[in-house]
């Protein structure tokens, strides 16, 4: 297994440089296509050595010799010429459509995913042969080493209404971070040693291959919800079932009209720009089971341990190690106020602690929302504060049409909590994230809703922001 | 449309407001729009630099819905990086595709129109580029931002990086960003908001933040729903760097016009403030350990006249800006403000507070702070600054106004003094350096002689101010 596996990885690696060093070597034949250059990456695709590929690649670049990169229903790449054109070029999957990874691509799942208009998420990792992913017990990000990818890949259901469908998931995008060396990186990594880069590749029509975007890009989905939910007025009736809406059903017609394919600017706003960083990959986030593909694995930090992947040696047993809880499947079967408040710690950490934290990009608000910051552990008014609990926010403006409330978190009342009705928002400016989606989480909504109507029973002496209610600005103490 | 007779009547009504006689004559105009006839009037101006500042009339603002900054120099076009990017579909995702694939130190140049942009506008890869517009004024360059997703319009993460001559309208956050980098230069930007309803206006105008030499220059603010100008954490990484330079801009209309926060060494000066809630504000938040309070902080030859603009925050600590502040200190360690032309402005000329005065008077507890903050205006030298008609009509629905009503100012009968300072001490203190020259002839007023540090109660903190309160300069002729 160990030998294939290194094998692999050696194969992905030279299909890496075939990329890369394709793109430069077609990039002067593809410049005749004219001064469109990013009709010539798409040509660059196509001297990658992949057969099917190759040919759609070659399309592209036919069409840039016209300069009209979207002629032949095929977009070109936006990335820089010597970043792979085609999702392809990594060599990440043996079938692309069914998300079927190349061996030595590890999949796995995080136990609180962050919200992305309820997109599914497909994750891989892959290492350079004898590459070791720092491992820390507690809450600390992994340390991947030069030669990890990640991979992400948004999803929804297919359409059961459009008579076209294959029946199989709709592939929206798939995003890569990639850890280089400088001498890999066209910048050189601006002086470092080495740096993450991001990657954004976006799906053609049938879904078999992704095209490199580096602008973003607004999306319109339709997709059938197969999830049981409550029906309502402002969905798409459910199919026969008369007693909607007002009652459940499966099968309900979703859109998300603005589904945003991010541009990496935009993914530098919370992977940061200075130092950029995969933001998943925690021990809280993997220690739990996974299905690889219909071959279920106990625990996924084991497995990587077991595959070399992981150094130092994990505790053995996975209760000795940090675990997050999935918010919404925990609080459906423990409805404590403790509960509720180890839901919602997860829930921030991987929504809004990779700018709310001590070393966050949102630091200067002194909301600080990771795991560690929230320990429930007899909390002290300033470590209240740091939750929001009666702190005025720190600038104006992120309140646009939230009603009431002067303060982000008041204990017990959610409704004129600042910091829920962000969550609640989708007005630019106003919403929390502030973007990666365009509609509500919902289903998150409800755990921090449940999580500030719990917070005074949890902690009896937890401030009450009484004093705040008129003026309220000595919660910040201005 | 001839925009640059558009401009000089702008500055020829701004003239005219200064000259002080011919302005209430022509002021009826002056209201309405671009002043078209304050274009005689100029010559009566001439006042403002050098000698007494002429006397400004309130009620015939300049009309700045255009970019109205005196004295911009040219945006040189003969440096632009080929090709030029130019309007059209999909600007937003063209725009971020160009600034991703630059080479460092790209000059990339747009040409004027009208750009609709749906996201925001990253510089976030390569380092020293300069993203400009090539008209004769900013406002011939429009990137209006709109549509789900729009954050900031546009945000800097990278050193380095020139923003120059372009009208930034109608972000859903910040109009133009920049976090953590160092070397930016604002030249030349109009940020604005034209929503009917200004709550749903971005915080920030231009907001450099944990930055390092910085230069915001010849920039128009307006509408902002925190500070039209905003530089804050900045100049705190090495000996080496300073926070930077804020000069020649125009701040108006927002609910904060200039504001420098938790900086080390920024120096703002020759800024027109104008008809905001609150005008020059270097305030000091409990927000950094490592960025603690305005420090090396230098205000001079601003003028800051007319703040009475509503307050139009619905969150965050600037609600409790009076509606007519000229300048409020909050905190600080070490901040001059010298020669500054203060006019015009109803509730107070200068007020120096700290942040526990602030919460008193707030009727609030002040709060535990998370690190060993200090929350009390020391070292702050204030001298050779003109005051003139402020705190004729004080808010009495702000916080503050419990400091109006108990020492019966803001009238027109008893204006607010000129300077007034909290009184407020830390323990153990001697001194807090709170000077105002020697040869200052300015009223003031100390409001409770340290005598109300932590008040049990809203009555007690009354109390004390009622039988504290006094308008004796001992001990704070002084210089720094």
């Amino acid at each position: 297994m160990k030998t294939s596996l290194s094998l692999m990885v050696l194969f992905l690696l030279f299909l890496l440089a075939a990329a890369v060093g394709c793109g430069d070597d077609s990039s002067g034949a593809a410049g005749s296509g004219g001064a469109g250059g990013t009709a010539g990456s798409g040509g660059a695709g196509g001297g990658g050595g992949q057969a099917g590929m190759g040919g759609q690649a070659g399309m592209g670049g036919q069409a840039g010799m016209g300069g009209q990169g979207g002629t032949g229903g095929s977009i070109a790449s936006t990335c820089h010429s010597s970043i792979p054109p085609l999702l392809s070029d990594w060599g990440l999957f043996t079938d692309i459509r069914n998300q079927v990874p190349a061996e030595g691509v590890i999949p796995f799942e995080v136990t609180s995913p962050l919200f992305t208009d309820y997109a599914l998420k497909h994750r891989f990792v892959t290492l350079t042969k004898g590459g070791q992913i720092e491992y820390f017990n507690d809450t600390a990000r992994w340390q991947s080493p030069v030669g990890t990818v990640y991979s992400k890949t948004f999803a929804y259901p297919p359409n059961l209404q459009d008579p076209e469908t294959d029946g199989l998931e709709q592939l929206i995008e798939t995003r890569i971070i990639v850890h280089v060396a400088a001498e890999d990186d066209r910048l050189n990594c601006s002086g470092a040693a080495s740096c993450w880069q991001l990657h954004v590749y976006v799906y053609d029509e049938d879904m078999t291959d992704a095209v490199c975007q580096s602008g973003g890009v607004a999306v319109s989905i339709t997709y059938t919800n197969p999830v049981e939910k409550e029906c309502s007025d402002d969905q798409s009736p459910c199919e026969v079932d008369e007693d909607c809406p007002g009652a459940t059903c499966d099968n309900v017609q979703e859109s998300v009209p603005n589904y945003g394919v991010p541009s990496n600017g935009a993914c530098r706003r919370c992977h940061g720009a200075a130092d950029t960083r995969s933001l998943g990959p925690s021990t809280g986030m993997l220690n739990r089971g996974n299905d690889y593909g219909g071959v279920p694995v106990a625990n996924q930090i084991d497995e990587l341990f077991e595959l070399g992947m992981l150094a130092p040696e994990p505790p053995p047993n996975e209760e000795d190690r940090t675990t997050y809880v999935d918010p919404v499947a925990y609080t459906a079967d423990c409805q404590t106020p403790a509960c509720f408040h180890e839901a919602a710690r997860s829930y921030f950490d991987s929504n809004c602690a990779h700018c709310h934290a001590p070393d966050g990009e949102a630091a200067g608000t002194g909301i600080y929302l990771d795991y560690a910051s929230m320990d429930p552990t007899n909390p002290t008014d300033e470590d209240f504060k740091k939750w929001g609990v009666c702190k005025v926010p720190t600038s104006a403006g992120g309140v646009k049409n939230c009603p009431g409330g002067t303060v982000d978190v008041v204990p017990g009342e959610p409704d004129t909590s600042i910091l829920l009705c962000r969550i609640n928002s989708i007005i630019p400016g106003e919403m929390m994230a502030p973007l990666g989606r365009s509609l509500v989480d919902e289903e998150g909504y409800d755990v921090i809703r449940q999580w500030i109507i719990d917070l005074p029973i949890l902690f009896p002496d937890i401030p009450t922001c009484s004093d705040e209610g008129t003026g309220g600005t000595g919660g910040a103490g201005i | 449309m001839n925009f640059k007779l558009l401009i000089s009547a702008v500055l020829a009504s701004l003239i005219a407001v200064v000259g002080c006689d011919s302005s209430s004559t022509n002021g009826g105009g002056g209201t309405g729009g671009t002043a078209g006839g304050g274009g005689t009037a100029g010559t009566a101006g001439g006042g403002g630099s050098g000698g007494v500042p002429a006397t400004v009339d309130c009620d015939a603002l300049p009309n700045l819905d255009a970019y109205a900054v005196e004295n911009a120099p040219a945006t040189a076009t003969d440096d632009c990086t080929d090709p030029m990017f130019m309007p059209g579909a999909d600007a937003a995702q063209r725009l971020n595709t160009r600034l991703e694939n630059a080479d460092p130190n790209d000059v990339i140049c747009m040409a004027e129109g009208t750009y609709e942009m749906a996201d925001t506008i990253a510089i976030s890869l390569v380092t020293g580029l300069t993203l400009k517009g090539i008209g004769d004024s900013p406002d011939d360059t429009i990137l209006n931002f709109g549509g789900p997703g729009t954050g900031p319009g546009i945000f800097v993460q990278k050193d380095d990086v020139t923003i120059e001559n372009m009208w930034v309208k109608n972000s859903g956050a910040n109009g133009v960003e920049q976090d953590g980098t160092s070397g930016s230069v604002f030249r030349k930007l109009h940020v604005s908001w034209e929503n009917a309803d200004q709550k749903l206006n971005g915080p920030y105008g231009i907001y450099p933040t944990n930055c390092e030499d910085t230069l915001v220059e010849y920039c128009q603010a307006t509408d902002a729903a925190d500070a039209g100008i905003y530089i804050g954490k900045c100049g705190w990484l090495d000996d080496s760097t300073t926070g930077g330079i804020v000069r020649y801009n125009i701040a108006a209309r927002n609910v904060a016009g200039l504001e420098v926060e938790n900086c080390l060494d920024v120096v703002a000066h020759d800024n027109l403030v104008v008809d905001n809630t609150g005008g020059l504000m270097p305030l000091q938040q409990p927000i950094s350990a490592d960025r603690p309070a305005n420090t090396g902080v230098l205000m001079e030859n601003n003028k800051v006249w007319c703040n009475n603009h509503e307050n139009f925050a619905t969150a965050g600590v600037v609600q409790i800006i009076p509606v007519g502040s000229g300048m409020i200190v909050l905190g600080g360690d070490g901040v001059e403000i010298r020669n500054n032309d203060i006019q015009g402005n109803d509730s107070l000329g200068l007020a120096i507070v700290s942040s526990s005065f602030t919460c008193d008077a707030a009727g609030a507890d002040c709060p535990p702070y998370s690190y060993d903050y200090n929350p009390y205006a020391e070292n702050i030298y204030v001298h050779d600054n003109f005051f003139l008609g402020n705190g004729t009509n004080a808010d009495m629905d702000s916080d503050f106004s419990i400091i109006f009503l108990l020492t019966g100012v803001g009238t027109p009968e008893n204006p607010t003094e000129d300077t007034m300072w909290d009184g407020n001490i830390r323990e153990g203190n001697d001194d807090p350096g709170i000077c105002l020259g020697a040869d200052n002839t300015a009223s003031y007023r100390d409001l409770t002689q340290n005598q109300c540090q932590m008040p049990a109660n809203v009555g007690e903190f009354a109390d004390c101010i009622v039988n504290n309160t006094t308008t004796d300069t001992t001990g704070r002729l002084c210089d720094l």
